[in-house]
């Protein structure tokens, strides 16, 4: 575990001269403009060059990233296995549901209760797990899973009694989030606001406290961390995180079912993270992207080589594919995209020189 | 009028129905233990927990069933598949297990969780994803204690109970058992007294999946076949946790735990809360006692 | 050489042949989407249905299609997710451009459907679960010719008072959904009013294990069960019940399932005694002449006749009714003018139901009439018994309303 960490942070980091530590943890470099301004750029544009259904794949991408963060800082940086992301995500979205289809309540203060009874709840799964490590604390979240899917159903049973709550469209005051074109904006700016504060979180003492105790627990509560608290804030952010994802979730799709938060939901945000990078905000995109475009992908592979769409095995085809994708990457690069993007930087960076990044041999 | 003359539902007596929820309970529970067995084993011997088990018996399930309806004899049938579960077994400890020993648990885990929905895609493409119903062996009642049970029901308890019998006789008895006892104790130390550690885990995750593959037989002999039916391994992973991961008494009890709190709250309360009892049962033992009912207390630390 | 001759000869043949459809398909065709569950827990229920349909459209278009043009039908498999199928929604109205969407899946994934069709306006109409959505006062773009939960409460205790006049206790059996909360409080007010006693249960959806649903049927002792479960779910609680000894009567409604599936549940329980089906459709079971037209038509299109069950019939049916909205919608035919062909259609089902589909403005569900089947265990079939009973869309009780 240590090796990994160490190497993941050393993967992270460009293979530049650092003199300072303040230096080493600086975001911002001086020297992204470029990168910057092509971001921009590209993200103005987006909405006029892609179709209206890949627009549509895109925001869904958009708000599986949020929800890969907030898993990734639980799951990643704390190492706290969660198998209860179907069920932060249901928080989210039946929080937004209840008050703001059912009670009418405005968009913005739905996202923020959404968020707040998500920490809530997380707090609630945190203080059994304070006791337990890892395979107990997935448990434990997979034991949420069944009760806050099973509450949710009852709720839409009992209070709704309808198959799903038909969510409003929000409104922003100077735009409605009708079409998926100002959609694709408002969520590229919730996006980029979580990722900066995820990186943040993640060089704050917050979250070197959750590296260092996941590292080694008796280690970092000999150098004085409050292990307790440092797990609750975990679980509290990151369901916080999820929460959100789920509400806009469902403000996005327009109809709040209870039977969209089953198990598979909580296993391919997992396979996000693995695939991705684990521990780390680029991997959180680079899975999310590419786990929520994977399906319809696949898709279009079986269009293009002319088998039917309706053959009757696409579902095990996705299910194969989403658990080959966790198995290669545990087995065969276990920090996942984000480590391959690194390697690609760095040489590129220090190209022709060669560099090799302290890896562990297995 | 049709019907006018039938009866109006069965009239028996209560101690033959009491026997009868008796044995539905056992059934129940047996292919749980059977599935919590095959959980704690693998656990023993390479701290791993399996969230594949539920998979492994449906997949086998599935399988026998195709062969049944290929109009194979149960004869034939039966050792195919656990042939088929052997080479399974072995294809997971060499292809993935066996590569990420010494890794966080967190690693094992999660190649457990990719194994299963691995096995999920492969029973949907192979099999079609419908929900299938399997001849019976043994048809008719018995009576036993005067009640009338159903053959399979007394069948499917006593065939479970007998292998979980079997598995914990191997590991208490047997020199193999020996072998893994010594591994679940300390892997170094019987690694350097002359144990083959990679030939007693690929075994224990041998006898795992045909624990699996038993008990996915007996569940399909007693009800329907579909994808839906993997959450079984959900229970036997309960079973287990509530038992304690590292004790096989540990997942009799916790089996038959799980089976009866699912079965009371479903005849005598809300049914809508079924799925919740055992859930709730784990939590509350978690919470008091984070190493199950029998468990040795430090393997909480561990994994 | 002569094969050679028979190969130049065959491949003439063929490129005739081609360049005769590729003639025949210079006219556009009627693109329409088709939306369901291929892969997914429901599998068993909605492929069948797709080959109904397909049979049908196959048929038409082989007679020369509808107002001289082919039915061209885009297929998706949603895997009765309600996410991937509002996806899929999009990507058939905004790149293949489908004037209609067909179908459907499971309840859950409806809502989301239904809401994307008001905002697309391209009609959705679903081929086995109906939600509240089409019972007047209807949506707008929401039609269905399933089995409505309500619908179908509402007429079991009609058919069951009939089946069985001795009364005493009806037992609902469902799964925790607010379709099944439906299904059984439409069933209990309406048993109420013909004389019976009630008793109900429902259980969570996801349950594997029947033993104590059975169990829970059995110690209630109900002079009839009536159960309103989705497919794969009615044979499981059959054979729960009839291990746990009851022996009384069971009338299960239709929500697709597969008569086979069912006819091997009672074999595996060893108990083929009363059990009964009511069905919106005929049953493939049916000495119907209409009902073997139908098999020799799927047929055609692959289905051996061994599988060919009441699922192909309903899908047959909505392939029919999608004709007949082309034939009547001309060409071209959008989203909006289909929605107002649709809104004021009537379509005969040929003797497969007890009158036609007819959907009105604010009706787009429509009357339906209901037969009951009893299984006869010496021809191993289900066996027609009384007529169609007729069953109005408007509800005639209220359960548990709410805004």
């Amino acid at each position: 575990m240590t090796v990994l960490s160490i190497q993941r942070r050393a993967m992270g980091r460009p293979p530049t001269l650092h003199t300072s530590y303040r230096q080493t943890f600086r975001l911002w470099r001086g020297k992204e403009w470029a990168w910057l301004l092509a971001g921009i750029t590209v993200a103005v544009l987006w909405p006029f060059i892609v179709n209206a259904f890949w627009l549509h794949l895109s925001n869904l991408a958009l708000i599986a990233v949020v929800a890969t963060v907030g898993l990734n800082l639980l799951s990643g940086n704390a190492r706290l296995v969660s198998l209860g992301q179907a069920a932060f995500l249901a928080v989210g979205g039946f929080a937004a549901g209840i008050l703001g289809a059912q009670h009418g309540f405005p968009f913005w203060v739905c996202l923020l209760t959404a968020a707040v009874a998500g920490a809530l709840v997380g707090i609630l799964v945190g203080v059994p797990s304070l006791r337990l490590k890892v395979v107990y604390v997935a448990i434990t979240t997979l034991a949420l899973h069944f009760a806050i899917t099973t509450m949710v159903s009852i709720y839409q049973v009992e209070a709704v009694r309808a198959h799903g709550i038909v969510m409003p469209i929000p409104d922003l005051g100077f735009v409605k989030l009708g079409d998926s074109r100002p959609w694709f904006y408002f969520l590229l700016v919730v996006t980029v606001l979580v990722i900066l504060a995820a990186l943040n979180i993640q060089r704050s003492y917050l979250g070197r406290r959750w590296i260092a105790v996941a590292d080694h627990e008796v280690a970092a509560r000999s150098a004085g961390i409050n292990i307790a608290g440092a797990k609750l804030w975990a679980f509290a952010i990151s369901s916080a995180i999820v929460s959100l994802a789920g509400a806009l979730g469902a403000y996005y799709e327009g109809v709040l079912t209870a039977e969209t938060y089953d198990i598979q939901l909580a296993i391919v945000y997992l396979a996000m993270i693995i695939v991705g990078g684990v521990g780390s905000v680029l991997g959180s995109v680079l899975g999310a992207v590419l786990l929520t475009l994977l399906p319809y992908m696949l898709d279009f592979a079986m269009k293009a080589g002319g088998i039917a769409l309706s053959g009757g095995s696409l579902n095990g085809i996705h299910s194969i594919a989403y658990g080959a994708l966790i198995l290669l990457f545990l087995l065969f690069e276990p920090l996942g995209l984000a480590a391959i993007w690194y390697r690609i930087r760095n040489a590129g960076m220090l190209w022709p020189l060669k560099y090799t990044p302290l890896e562990a041999k297995r | 009028m049709l019907g006018a003359g039938l009866p109006a539902g069965p009239v028996r007596p209560a101690q033959g129905a009491s026997i009868q929820q008796l044995t539905t309970v056992l059934g129940v529970a047996g292919i749980y233990a059977l599935l919590a067995t095959g959980i704690v084993l693998v656990y023993r011997t390479s701290r791993v927990v399996n969230l594949a088990q539920g998979h492994l018996a449906i997949l086998c399930a599935f399988f026998v069933a195709a062969l049944l309806a290929a109009g194979y004899h149960w004869a034939a049938a039966l050792p195919a598949t656990i042939a088929v579960g052997c080479v399974l077994a072995a294809v997971i400890y060499f292809a993935v297990m066996r590569r990420i020993v010494g890794e966080p648990p967190f690693v094992g885990l999660m190649a457990t969780v990719g194994i299963a929905i691995l096995l999920r895609g492969v029973m949907v493409v192979a099999f079609g994803g419908v929900t299938i119903t399997t001849q019976p062996l043994l048809s008719g009642s018995v009576s036993l204690f005067g009640a009338d049970l159903s053959a399979t029901h007394v069948l499917v308890a006593v065939a479970a109970w007998l292998l979980v019998g079997v598995i914990v006789a191997i590991n208490h008895f047997t020199s193999i058992g020996l072998f893994m006892r010594a591994t679940t104790d300390n892997v170094i130390l019987a690694a350097q007294r002359g144990v083959n550690i990679d030939r007693i885990v690929c075994l224990a995750w041998v006898i795992a999946v045909c624990a699996a593959a038993a008990g996915g037989f007996l569940h399909s002999q007693r009800a329907l076949v579909s994808t839906a039916a993997i959450l079984i391994g959900v229970s036997a992973l309960i079973a287990a946790l509530i038992g304690g991961m590292d004790s096989f008494r540990g997942a009799v009890i916790g089996a038959l735990a799980v089976a009866v709190s699912e079965y009371f709250v479903l005849l005598h309360f809300e049914a809508r809360y079924a799925d919740l009892a055992p859930v709730a049962l784990m939590l509350v033992i978690l919470t008091i006692r984070p190493w199950g009912l029998f468990g040795t207390p430090e393997e909480v630390e561990r994994v | 050489m002569s094969q050679r001759i028979a190969v130049l000869a065959g491949s003439a043949l063929l490129l005739c042949t081609s360049i005769g459809v590729i003639h025949s398909q210079t006219q556009q065709p009627y693109v329409i989407g088709y939306i369901s569950d291929f892969s997914g827990p429901f599998v068993d229920t909605f492929s069948p249905v797709h080959d109904g349909f397909r049979a049908h459209i196959n048929m038409v278009n082989l007679a020369g299609g509808v107002n001289g043009r082919q039915i061209k039908t885009v297929v998706r498999d949603d895997q009765l997710n309600a996410t991937r199928a509002a996806s899929l929604m999009r990507e058939l109205v905004t790149s293949e451009e489908v004037n209609s969407i067909w179908s459907l899946s499971l309840s859950s994934t409806l809502p989301g459907i239904y809401a994307l069709a008001k905002r697309f306006n391209v009609p959705a109409i679903s081929s086995v679960s109906a939600i509240k959505s089409t019972l007047p006062p209807a949506e707008d773009y929401a039609y269905s010719t399933g089995s409505p939960f309500e619908v179908a409460g509402e007429v079991s205790a009609k058919l069951a008072i009939k089946l069985f006049p001795s009364k005493g206790k009806l037992m609902c059996v469902t799964i925790d959904s607010a379709g099944g909360f439906a299904a059984c409080g439409h069933t209990a007010a309406s048993a109420s009013a013909v004389g019976f006693t009630n008793d109900s249960l429902m259980f969570p959806p996801a349950k594997v294990e029947y033993g104590a649903i059975g169990q829970r049927i059995a110690n209630s002792q109900p002079a009839v069960v009536v159960t309103h479960l989705p497919a794969g779910l009615a044979p499981g609680v059959l054979l729960a019940a009839r291990s746990a000894g009851y022996r009384g009567p069971m009338l299960l409604h239709n929500v697709a399932f597969n008569e086979a599936t069912l006819v091997k549940a009672m074999e595996t329980a060893g108990n083929f005694e009363n059990t009964h089906v009511f069905s919106r459709y005929v049953l493939a079971h049916d000495p119907l002449p209409a009902v073997a037209e139908i098999g020799r038509a799927l047929e055609k299109v692959g289905v051996k006749p061994a599988d060919f069950s009441g699922n192909h019939i309903a899908g047959w049916v909505h392939g029919k009714l999608a004709v007949e909205a082309l034939r009547k919608c001309g060409f071209p035919c959008n989203g909006e003018k289909l929605n107002a062909t649709l809104s004021s259609l009537s379509v005969d089902t040929g003797g497969l139901s007890g009158g036609p589909i007819t959907f009105k403005a604010d009706d787009h569900q429509g009357t339906s009439w209901w037969k009951t089947y009893s299984f006869d265990p010496a021809s191993k079939k289900f066996k027609p018994t009384g007529e169609w009973v007729e069953a109005a869309s408007k509800l005639a009780y209220t359960v548990g309303e709410k805004k």
